[in-house]
């Protein structure tokens, strides 16, 4: 295990880890702004512990500790797609969009996981911000050939993976901060850098059955507004968002 | 936001599950260490399940969501709440709530019976979101009934935006009650768990 100072953030880089999540959770006296980095993730979890590809050295495998005061935490999963999309875009990322609520894609392919994960009460609250982004990768099992990319893949050039972790805490401290003044900039940052915001024909698949309808905007809890065929208005809090048609 | 997919049937009593498609529909539960029947369906939504029952014309309306059960008759001009007695707990009585024949009004958190729940800890939701009982599809409840758990405990996950909040026990217990169903949203400050000392 390696230590690397990056005010305010301090990284514990291993080589191998089974989830950086999971690790930065056992460590329950950790400073805010403990990170925890690995080339290679042996176990590493999307939503709902669905399993996420990680190669060594081909991706950025972060997990960030916060200890937030503020209770509405929920918004720091839309600051940390902004901040993986505005990462990309210093990179030489094009064609970046962020599928609700923190799927980043690059060419409408899938080149990040966020899962942010919330420990503790009110008095004494861990969130764990865990990011995962595809870098290097020039190859993805069959299963994720047509719905995954890679930066590398769309640049046509080699990341830095160092840089562009470090382009990356820059930017998720930011928007950290942001959210501590203003909780509303991280709606609206997120309303305009996602052309899933307004008027996209989706289809929601809920935990309870699936929805149909038009996207308009956020609530101001970074909660999807979809106008439903009816004309009613059903506000998605939890649920995986596909296109239906792009306009 | 609007309720969606309620089945209902008319005239014959329907029961409906309400916990599931009530979805994260922000309300304000009455926030009392006891769970009463208007904490498990607050009074709003009482309120607007009256109107509804009214507007659709029912004769009869029967809800059920765990231990708690609403029925609403037309014309008595009564709105009956009980709770059926859960496991180990002792039953509680039938409580009428008589409302005005002109206006259906909601019945009063004063008239709000003493309920299965009384002598639990209740465990709320302190967000709005989707509950689950275990880390994956395939894993372990966190906490089944008649687990013991000690404060801390993690008892649940409820997730809103990819953000998973692992609910812990603010005290401990015995699980006696668990109020809601793996998959189904919950709002601020609903009961999820009650734990008896």
């Amino acid at each position: 295990m390696q230590i690397i100072q990056r005010i305010p953030f301090t990284i514990h880089h291993f080589a191998t880890l089974g989830s950086t999540n999971d690790y930065l959770k056992t460590l329950a006296d950790a400073q805010e702004f403990t990170c925890v980095t690995a080339d290679e993730q042996t176990a590493g979890r999307g939503r709902y512990t669905r399993a996420w590809h990680s190669a060594p050295g081909e991706g950025l495998y972060l997990s960030v500790l916060l200890r937030p005061k503020a209770a509405k935490v929920s918004l720091l999963s839309l600051a940390a797609a902004s901040a993986v999309a505005e990462t990309l875009q210093a990179h030489g990322g094009s064609d970046i969009d962020i599928k609700w609520p923190n799927d980043v894609l690059l060419g409408e392919r899938k080149v990040c996981g966020i899962l942010l994960e919330a420990v503790g009460n009110e008095t004494s609250l861990r969130v764990i911000v865990g990011i995962g982004v595809n870098l290097n990768h020039t190859l993805f099992p069959p299963e994720l050939s047509e719905t995954a990319t890679s930066l590398r893949l769309m640049t046509g050039n080699e990341v830095a993976v160092a840089s562009f972790r470090d382009t990356l805490l820059q930017r998720v401290l930011h928007w950290y901060q942001a959210w501590q003044q203003d909780a509303q900039s991280i709606v609206q940052r997120w309303q305009e850098l996602s052309s899933f915001a307004y008027g996209q024909e989706v289809q929601v698949m809920l935990a309870s059955g699936q929805l149909s309808g038009v996207t308009s905007g956020l609530t101001d809890d970074g909660a999807l507004r979809l106008r439903l065929p009816t004309g009613e208005e059903q506000i998605i809090l939890a649920g995986d968002v596909m296109r239906l048609r792009r306009h | 936001m609007k309720k969606t997919e309620r089945k209902t049937k008319s005239p014959a009593p329907a029961n409906v599950n309400a916990a599931s498609k009530t979805a994260a529909k922000k309300a304000v539960a009455a926030k009392s260490a006891d769970a009463s029947p208007s904490e498990i369906l607050n009074l709003i939504e009482i309120k607007e399940l009256i109107e509804l029952v009214a507007e659709k014309q029912f004769n009869e309306f029967e809800l059920e969501r765990g231990s708690f059960r609403l029925r609403l008759q037309k014309g008595a001009s009564k709105v009956v709440v009980e709770s059926i007695a859960a496991p180990a707990i002792a039953a509680p009585a039938p409580v009428l709530v008589e409302s005005r024949p002109a206006e259906a009004a909601a019945p009063t958190p004063a008239a709000a019976p003493a309920a299965a729940t009384d002598n639990l800890h209740i465990v709320t939701s302190p967000i709005v979101g989707t509950f689950y009982r275990a880390a994956s599809p395939t894993a372990e409840a966190f906490v089944k009934v008649g687990d013991l758990v000690e404060t801390g405990k993690t008892l649940c996950i409820i997730e809103a935006m990819k953000l998973m909040n692992e609910i812990q026990a603010d005290a401990s217990g015995t699980v006696a009650k668990i109020f809601v169903e793996n998959g189904q949203p919950v709002e601020y400050g609903q009961p999820l768990f009650g734990l008896k000392a």
